[in-house]
C-alpha cells in the first residue's frame, strides 16, 4: 500500500513514518517536506501509480494542506476510489476540523501524533469497502477531535 | 194821322232818325213814338202809344228816368239822363235821353239816343281795368314793362307778396342785376335769339329776392316795341320754385334710379307681375352674358338653371301679390362654380295695383363663405370656451349675460338658457353690492385685466376670478379655489409648525429646487432661505464625502409617488459635516400631479458620533478577536506541533531498539521537538509582552536617523558576510515619537529578512528613505532587491505569525508579525509590496513627534 507523507516538520515527518512501519506498513512510504514536492511527484502518476495513502499535514510554508488539496480537486474522481487523504496535523483548531468533513477528497483528520490508533482505523475504514471487511472495526477517525 | 204836309218832313224825321223821340203828355203817357222804337225796343210805335213812359224804362231805371222828366217839365232847358231799357230779347239798351218841354205846349219831348254800345265800352273797360288791377296787384304772377335796355319801367304789384320788393325800388334798374349769375348767360342767349318774336319765353332764371334768396323764375316775354301804346316788352314772370326743385328732385331721383340700376353691382332688374323683363342692369346682361334686346320681354327665370326655376317663379308670383320677398339659394350655371344668392323681389305698387317687380340679386357666395367660417369658429370658439376647465363667463357693457360655459354652469349652479341675456345683479342678487360690483366694472372701466379671489356666500365656495375686459364687456374666467384656499389655510398653519420645529424643513418644486427653508435649516447649515431659493438642496449641501450609494438612493426615489428616508452627509456653510437623517415626502396636487417635496431632516450629528465611535470599537474588538482567534490557532499549531511530535516519538522510543538509528534519532529529534516547543512559549510571551505595554510603554522623541543607523551597525558583519550594502537616506532632523527598542525592532527585523531571503543571483542591495509624508509623520520605505514573494498567494498572511513564504530558508515566521506589531504598538501603519526575484518594499508611516 504505497503511502505518501507531506509534512514541513522534519520530526513530524521521522514520527510519522516510524509509527506506520512499527504497526507493520510494508509498502513504500515516500516522505515529502512540502506540499509542491508532493504535487510534481504524484501528478505523473496520478492514474499509473497513485498512492493508497496520502498522510497530509496542514500546516506549511508556500503551500499548505489546504492548497495541496484544491490542486487535486479536479483529479477527484480519479483519485476518490482508489486514494485515502487523511489530514494530519497538529492543530486543534475546531475549524479544520469542520473543513476536512465536508471536504470531498479528505476522508479523515488525525490529530498529531499519528498513532496506533488512528492508523488502524484509517486502514480498517479502507477495508470497509471490500467485501471482506470486519465491520465491527467501523469507527468515526476523527474520534480524537478537539 | 192828322199831320199837315209841312209836317210831312217832320214826319219823315221822326220816322227815319236813329234816336228815339217819345212824345209824353203830362200824365207820362206816350202820345208819339219815333220809328227807331222799332229796332231800339222791338215794338212798333202805335204798341207804345197811349203806353206809360215809364214802362219802356228798366225797372231799376224808372225812378231816376221819371224824376228826370219832372224836373224837365218845370224848367226852360233840356235834362239831360240816361236810362236802360229792355228790347223785347231782354237785352239791356242804353238810351242817354235829353228831355224838354217845348214853350206853351203840354207835352215833354224826351230824344234817346242809343248809347249801349258806349256804354258797354266804357264798362267794359273799367271792368278790364279793375281786372287787371287785381291780377297784377293779387295775383300770382308779376309783370313788368322793361325797356328796350331791359329796365323796368312798370313793375306789376304782386311783386311785393311774391319777391318782397316795392315796385318802385326796381323801376330803372337791369333786370338782368337780379338774374342769378349762373343763369345769365342762357337767358341772355334766349333772349336775344328770340327778341324779334312778338310772344317768347326765356328760359327758367333764379332771381334774387328782396330777402337775398333765389327764386326760380318761369317768364314769357311779349315785344311790345312797336305798340304805340305800350312801346316796352311786357314781362309775365312766375315763381316757379316749388315745381322746379320738385323737378330737379325727380330728376335727380331719377338719375340716381338709373344710375343706381345700371352701376349697382348687384344684378337687378325690373319685370312685368308676369316675369317679363322690362329691364336689366348691365351687371344682370354681364351675368346671363346677353345683350338687353336679347332678354327684354323674355321671362326672367327661362335664363336660371332648372333646379332653381320653381324656386324663382314661386317667390316671383308671391312679389306679383304685393309681397317683398327675399331669400337665398344655391345656383349652379353650367361651366361655373356654385354660387350663392341672394335674391330679393320688390313690388312696385302704384294704387294698389303691382305694375312691376323690381329683381335684384346679390353673389354672396364669399359672404355666406364667410358667414360660415365665421360659423364654425363660432362653434369653435363654443368648443374651446366648453373645454376649458375653468368656468367661463361673459357679460355685454350692461352687465347682461352673453355666454356662460358648462363648468360655468356647474359651479354657479344655472342653466345657460336661463340666464343668458339676463342682467348679473338680478341673478345674483346677494352679490351687486360684493367686490363683484367694484371689480368688474374696474376691469371694464380702465381696459386692464383685473385678478381677484372671494368667497361666494351663495355658492360656499371660493373663486378665483380673472376679468378680461373686452370690446363688447368683460369676460370672466373663474375656477374654485375652495380646496386650495383650504390647503392654504393648512399649508399655512403647517408652515407655523414647520417654522417652530428643531428639525430643518426644505421644501422644494417637483423639480426639486428650493422654495423655503425654515429657521431650524438655517441654522443647522448656515444657509438663509435667500441663498437657499431656487437651488437644489444636494447641490449646495452635498460634498465630497457624501455617500454616492446615498445620492444614488436619492434618484432612484425621488421619482417614485412615496415618502422615503435617507441619511446623508451633508457639509455647512463652514464647512463643517453634518449628518442629516431626511424624511422625504412628494406632495401632489389633485390631478395627480406632483408638485412639491418635502424633507424634514434631523440633525443626527452627535448620533453619528456616536456611530463612529461605536464602529472604531466593533473595529477593534473586531481585531482583538481575530488576534486572539490567531493567537488560538498559533498556540493549537505551534506550540502543539513539537509536543505531538514528542509525543510521537515518546512512544516510537518505546517500540525500538535502543542500539538502532532510529532509537538514537527519535531521540535527538526529541531534544529538538522540546527546544522548539520552548521557542514557541519564548515568542508568546514576548508578543504579549508587547501588547501589555503597549499603552503603558513611554513615548520618547526618537531620531529615526540615529536608531537606524544602529540597527545597520549591529547587523554589519552579517551584511559584510553575504556581501549586501545598504544605502540610508534620512531627511535632517526627522523625529518620530515612540519606543527606541521598538523601532529599533523594526530596522533590525527587515534588515534580518533581507538578508535572509536575500537572492542567490545578485549582492543584497538595501535602501532606506526616511522623509515626512503626506500624512506629516515620518514615512519610511525599505526596499531590497531580495528573492521577493508572490503577493497573490501571500494574501493577508505576510505580518502573521509563524507564516513563511519560503521552504529553503530557516524561519520562524516571526519576523515580519513583531514588525506590524511594534509599528501598530507605535501607531504607525506598515504596508507591503513585492515581487518574485525583483524585491520586497516595506513603506512604514509612522506618527509625527
Amino acid at each position: 500500500m504505497l503511502t505518501y507523507l507531506i509534512d514541513d516538520d522534519a520530526v513530524s515527518l521521522f514520527v510519522a513514518e516510524q509509527t506506520l512501519r512499527l504497526e507493520g506498513f510494508m509498502a513504500p512510504i515516500i516522505p515529502f517536506v512540502g506540499a509542491e514536492e508532493a504535487l510534481a511527484y504524484l501528478l505523473p502518476r496520478l492514474v499509473s501509480d497513485p498512492p493508497k495513502f496520502i498522510f497530509l499535514d496542514l500546516n506549511m510554508p508556500v503551500m499548505d494542506g489546504w492548497g495541496f488539496l484544491d490542486v487535486l480537486a479536479p483529479h477527484a474522481a480519479a483519485l476518490k476510489d482508489w486514494c485515502r487523504i487523511y489530514l494530519l496535523t497538529s492543530s486543534l483548531a475546531l475549524v479544520d476540523t469542520e473543513k476536512a468533513q465536508s471536504h470531498a477528497l479528505v476522508h479523515g483528520l488525525i490529530h498529531k501524533p499519528l498513532d496506533e490508533d488512528g492508523i488502524r482505523a484509517a486502514i480498517l475504514e479502507r477495508n470497509r469497502t471490500a467485501p471482506t471487511a470486519a465491520r465491527k472495526f467501523i469507527a468515526p477517525i476523527n474520534q480524537g477531535g478537539a | 194821322m192828322g199831320i199837315p204836309a209841312d209836317f210831312s218832313l217832320l214826319a219823315n224825321i221822326l220816322e227815319y232818325s236813329p234816336a228815339l223821340i217819345c212824345a209824353v203828355d203830362p200824365h207820362g203817357q206816350l202820345q208819339h213814338v219815333s220809328g227807331a222804337c222799332r229796332h231800339l225796343l222791338g215794338r212798333e210805335n202805335n204798341q207804345l202809344v197811349g203806353q206809360a213812359f215809364a214802362d219802356i224804362v228798366h225797372p231799376e231805371d224808372r225812378a231816376a228816368a221819371l224824376a228826370a222828366c219832372e224836373r224837365a217839365r218845370e224848367q226852360d232847358g233840356p235834362v239831360r239822363f240816361e236810362s236802360r231799357c229792355l228790347n223785347p230779347a231782354g237785352e239791356e239798351v242804353v238810351l242817354e235821353w235829353s228831355a224838354f218841354r217845348p214853350p206853351a205846349d203840354a207835352l215833354l219831348l224826351c230824344i234817346g239816343r242809343d248809347v249801349t254800345e258806349q256804354r258797354q265800352a266804357a264798362r267794359h273797360a273799367r271792368e278790364q281795368d279793375a281786372y287787371h288791377r287785381a291780377v297784377t296787384e293779387h295775383g300770382f304772377d308779376m309783370m313788368g314793362l322793361l325797356s328796350e335796355e331791359c329796365c323796368y319801367l312798370y313793375v306789376g304789384g304782386s311783386i311785393t307778396p311774391a319777391l318782397g320788393y316795392q315796385p318802385e325800388e326796381l323801376l330803372g334798374r337791369s333786370a338782368f342785376d337780379f338774374i342769378h349769375p349762373d343763369d345769365v348767360a342762357a337767358v341772355q342767349a334766349s333772349w336775344t335769339e328770340q327778341s324779334n318774336q312778338p310772344i317768347f319765353t326765356v328760359s327758367d332764371f333764379r332771381f334774387r329776392a328782396a330777402g337775398g334768396e333765389w327764386r326760380w323764375m318761369e317768364t314769357s316775354v311779349s315785344n311790345q316795341l312797336l305798340n304805340p301804346d305800350i312801346r316796352a316788352y311786357t314781362a309775365i314772370s312766375r315763381d316757379v320754385t316749388e315745381r322746379k326743385l320738385s323737378s330737379l328732385a325727380q330728376y335727380d331721383s331719377e338719375q340716381r334710379f338709373r344710375a343706381l340700376f345700371d352701376n349697382d353691382s348687384a344684378l337687378a332688374a325690373f319685370i312685368a307681375p308676369d316675369g317679363r323683363i322690362l329691364d336689366a342692369n348691365p351687371a344682370l346682361l354681364a351675368y346671363l352674358n346677353k345683350a338687353r334686346h336679347e332678354v327684354l320681354n323674355l321671362i326672367l327665370a327661362g335664363f336660371l338653371p332648372e333646379e332653381v326655376r320653381t324656386l324663382f317663379i314661386k317667390n316671383r308670383d308671391k312679389a306679383a301679390s304685393g309681397q317683398k320677398t327675399q331669400f337665398e339659394t344655391s345656383v349652379q350655371f353650367a361651366g361655373r362654380q356654385a354660387q350663392t344668392l341672394k335674391v330679393a323681389y320688390t313690388p312696385l305698387v302704384v294704387e294698389g295695383a303691382v305694375v312691376g317687380i323690381y329683381f335684384t340679386v346679390q353673389d354672396i357666395t364669399e359672404m355666406a363663405a364667410a358667414q360660415r367660417l365665421i360659423k364654425q369658429q363660432a362653434a369653435r370658439l363654443h368648443m374651446v370656451l366648453e373645454s376649458i376647465a375653468d368656468a367661463f363667463l361673459s357679460t355685454d357693457k350692461d352687465w347682461n349675460l352673453t355666454y356662460l360655459n358648462s363648468e360655468g354652469e356647474r359651479l354657479l349652479d344655472l342653466r345657460s338658457e336661463e340666464a343668458l341675456g339676463k342682467n348679473m345683479w338680478e341673478l345674483f342678487p346677494e352679490e351687486a353690492s360684493s367686490i363683484y360690483r367694484q371689480k368688474y366694472p374696474e376691469a371694464l372701466n380702465n381696459g386692464q385685466t383685473v385678478q381677484f379671489e372671494t368667497y361666494s356666500k351663495r355658492e360656499k365656495r371660493w373663486f378665483e376670478l380673472k376679468v378680461y375686459p373686452f370690446a363688447e364687456g368683460v369676460s370672466v374666467f373663474f375656477a374654485d379655489i375652495t380646496k386650495r384656499v383650504e390647503s392654504d389655510k393648512q399649508l399655512k398653519l403647517l408652515a407655523l409648525v414647520a417654522q417652530g420645529t428643531v428639525n430643518s424643513v426644505i421644501i422644494t418644486d417637483a423639480q426639486g429646487r428650493t422654495e423655503w427653508v425654515n429657521d431650524a435649516f438655517t441654522k443647522d447649515t448656515g444657509y438663509t432661505l435667500a441663498e437657499m431659493l431656487g437651488q437644489k438642496p444636494g447641490a449646495v449641501l452635498q460634498g465630497p464625502e457624501t455617500d454616492p450609494a446615498a445620492i444614488r438612493r436619492f434618484q432612484e426615489r425621488l421619482p417614485l409617488p412615496k415618502p422615503f428616508s435617507v441619511t446623508v452627509l451633508n457639509y455647512k456653510k463652514s464647512g463643517q459635516k453634518l449628518w442629516f437623517a431626511m424624511d422625504i415626502t412628494p406632495i401632489f396636487n389633485d390631478a395627480g400631479d406632483l408638485t412639491q417635496f418635502i424633507a424634514i431632516q434631523q440633525n443626527i450629528n452627535f448620533r453619528k458620533e456616536i456611530e463612529a465611535s461605536q464602529a472604531k470599537m466593533t473595529q477593534d474588538l473586531y481585531r482583538h478577536n481575530r488576534d486572539l482567534q490567531q493567537f488560538t490557532y498559533v498556540i493549537s499549531h505551534n506550540l502543539r506541533a513539537p509536543l505531538a511530535n514528542a509525543l510521537g516519538l515518546a512512544t516510537v522510543l518505546t517500540k525500538v531498539d535502543k542500539n538502532t538509528d532510529v532509537f538514537a534519532t527519535a531521540l535527538a529529534n526529541l531534544r529538538q521537538s522540546m527546544v522548539q516547543a520552548d521557542n514557541v512559549l519564548k515568542d508568546l510571551n514576548m508578543v504579549l509582552s508587547i501588547r501589555d505595554k503597549k499603552d503603558m510603554q513611554p513615548l520618547e522623541p526618537l531620531a529615526l536617523k540615529e536608531v537606524c543607523e544602529q540597527a545597520i551597525n549591529n547587523m554589519d558583519e552579517a551584511l559584510h558576510q553575504c556581501g549586501g550594502r545598504v544605502a540610508l537616506n534620512v531627511e535632517d532632523h526627522l523625529m518620530t515619537r515612540g519606543s527606541r527598542a521598538y523601532l529599533y525592532s523594526i530596522f533590525y527585523n527587515l534588515l534580518s529578512n533581507s538578508i535572509k531571503y536575500r537572492s542567490g543571483e545578485r549582492p543584497l542591495q538595501v535602501d532606506i528613505q526616511c522623509h515626512t509624508g503626506t500624512h506629516g509623520g515620518p514615512t519610511i520605505t525599505f526596499t531590497d532587491n531580495g528573492s521577493g514573494f508572490d503577493m497573490f498567494k501571500a494574501g493577508s498572511d505576510v505580518f502573521q505569525l509563524y507564516k513563511r513564504f519560503h521552504t529553503n530558508q530557516r524561519g520562524r515566521g516571526i519576523g515580519l508579525f513583531l514588525v506590524k506589531t511594534h509599528v501598530e504598538a507605535m501607531g504607525g501603519k506598515i504596508e507591503v509590496a513585492s515581487e518574485v526575484n525583483f524585491g520586497t518594499r516595506f513603506t512604514i508611516h509612522l506618527d509625527k513627534r
